[in-house]
């Protein structure tokens, strides 16, 4: 058994980075260091400052970095900004121009894949495919909470791909769309920020509800979970801080049956390992990694899992560095149960 | 996400023509200028006119309602953006900040219209010199 690959993507550390506590560069060389990849994955508007453009010499300065620090390119976060102006959506040309430059970039930088998000359309990603086959990449639509296998946009791109039959078009699961509870450290961080007990319980039992509930399909859907949480939010005596805690969940926590990711496995061209907590056993206890692991290795997935910690988002104690290695061991341990079974 | 950090600490001045501050991006990657919606300042709880406000990044400073057209330039997530008001500044060496900055995320559209994240930061702080 050849097991997937580890990696990270820098978005991890986003707290150290905006905080200007460590650059890009020095983000990569502790990557390496620190035995975080061999993959490496990084948010073009994150880390490059002009993004898509790219100063000179910046992408031969980049490869040698990466090379120096023992890493491998597994994806370029490219992401699909409809929303670029404030009067109107971007038009379909102007969006797949605006992807374009990012897949040049990609290429320029020497990534093998490139996120794309859910504004691209099965035909935009139809129109991509040829810039993709010239520029030697592999476009990975992100399943992202609020979405999910089963979700009609994402089965239109499903039937797109069956149609053009090209493993240069594909998915980047994220396992934030397939959590069994919310992260308990929420909750926690929360608790000891002085938001009421009563409050958080009715923002988890409403979580809870929504689990068991059918998946979101259209956004009227999601826009009304928003709403559900700010109620709650307002009879409870919440303010703009606890608000948050509902609406994330909405946003970020989904509902997805964590073995669903089998129904799109073969069109999976790299993953992000989503996680928030690593509990005292060892293990993540919102993302069930035994079986997100096992399913990618059955599949015979061989490709990179990012490791994507987002807990950063309230945990401001937790050491990304630490979080992350600690994923990396989790995962380690599940790959050696599965090739021992 | 990141509220606390939206106003630089230690960045008040106090201008010939009112005071200025640097503000950061409460998020997490780059995004175009025109994505600011909102961003309201108040100094010891004196809201100011939107038309009192100009808002630098990159070097340019354009007013307000400028900026929200302004979809060519991004304001990258390192650096600070400025924002200067026009305003009688009551005397003082500490005054209390308030700035709440609305900014929308291009690529999360729901039903058509992208997610405006709104955070707002208050500080009190010194004024740090008297700047040109």
């Amino acid at each position: 058994m050849t097991p997937p690959k580890l990696g990270v993507t820098l978005y991890s550390f986003t707290p150290y980075f905006h905080a200007r506590q460590y650059t890009f560069e020095d983000l990569i060389r502790i990557v390496g260091e620190r035995g975080l990849g061999p993959g490496l994955e990084v948010v073009g508007f994150q880390s490059i400052k002009g993004f898509p453009r790219l100063p000179d010499g910046f992408a031969a300065r980049f490869r040698r970095l990466v090379d120096d620090a023992g890493l491998e390119l597994s994806c370029l976060g490219a992401n699909a900004d409809a929303g670029l102006r404030q009067d109107r959506l971007l038009t379909e040309d102007e969006l797949v121009e605006y992807m374009l430059a990012q897949l040049e970039a990609a290429r320029t930088l020497g990534f093998p894949v490139v996120r794309v998000q859910h504004s691209v359309t099965p035909d935009l990603m139809e129109r991509l495919l040829p810039h993709a086959e010239r520029l030697d990449l592999t476009l990975g639509m992100e399943i992202h909470s609020p979405h999910s296998v089963g979700h009609p946009k994402i089965q239109a791109l499903l039937e797109r791909y069956e149609r053009l039959g090209s493993p240069r078009l594909g998915f980047i699961p994220d396992w934030g769309a397939s959590l069994t509870q919310l992260p308990p450290s929420l909750l926690r961080t929360y608790r000891d920020k002085g938001v009421p007990d009563e409050l958080l319980t009715a923002f988890r039992d409403q979580w809870n509800a929504f689990h068991a509930e059918p998946l979101i399909m259209d956004d009227a859907e999601q826009g009304a979970r928003f709403r559900r949480m700010r109620e709650i939010n307002e009879r409870l005596g919440g303010d703009d801080v606890s608000v948050r805690i509902g609406t994330n969940s909405v946003g970020l926590f989904g509902h997805m049956d964590p073995a669903d990711w089998k129904q799109i496995m073969p069109w999976v061209v790299h993953v992000h390992g989503k996680f928030y907590d690593i509990d005292a056993d060892g293990a993540e206890p919102s993302a069930p990694h035994d079986i997100l692991l096992r399913d990618l290795v059955d599949a015979g997935y061989q490709g990179y899992i990012s490791t994507e910690w987002e807990g950063w988002h309230w945990n401001e104690t937790d050491d990304p560095f630490a979080m992350v290695a600690a994923q990396h061991r989790l995962s380690e341990r599940v790959f050696a149960s599965l090739a021992a079974s | 996400m990141f509220r606390e950090r939206i106003i630089v600490d230690g960045s008040l001045t106090v201008t010939p023509g009112g005071y200025a501050l640097a503000v950061r991006l409460p998020w997490y990657r780059a995004l175009p200028v025109s994505a600011v919606e909102q961003l309201d300042v108040a100094l010891d709880g004196v809201r100011a006119p939107a038309d009192a406000i100009s808002f630098e990044v990159n070097g340019r400073a354009r007013s307000l309602a400028a900026a929200r057209d302004d979809w060519d330039e991004s304001w990258y997530v390192l650096d600070d953006g400025v924002v200067r008001v026009a305003a009688e500044v009551p005397p003082g060496s500490a005054h209390e900040v308030e700035v709440v900055l609305g900014v929308r995320i291009p690529y999360l559209p729901v039903a058509g219209k992208p997610l405006l994240m709104t955070e707002r930061c208050v500080k009190t702080m010194s004024v740090k010199e008297t700047a040109v």
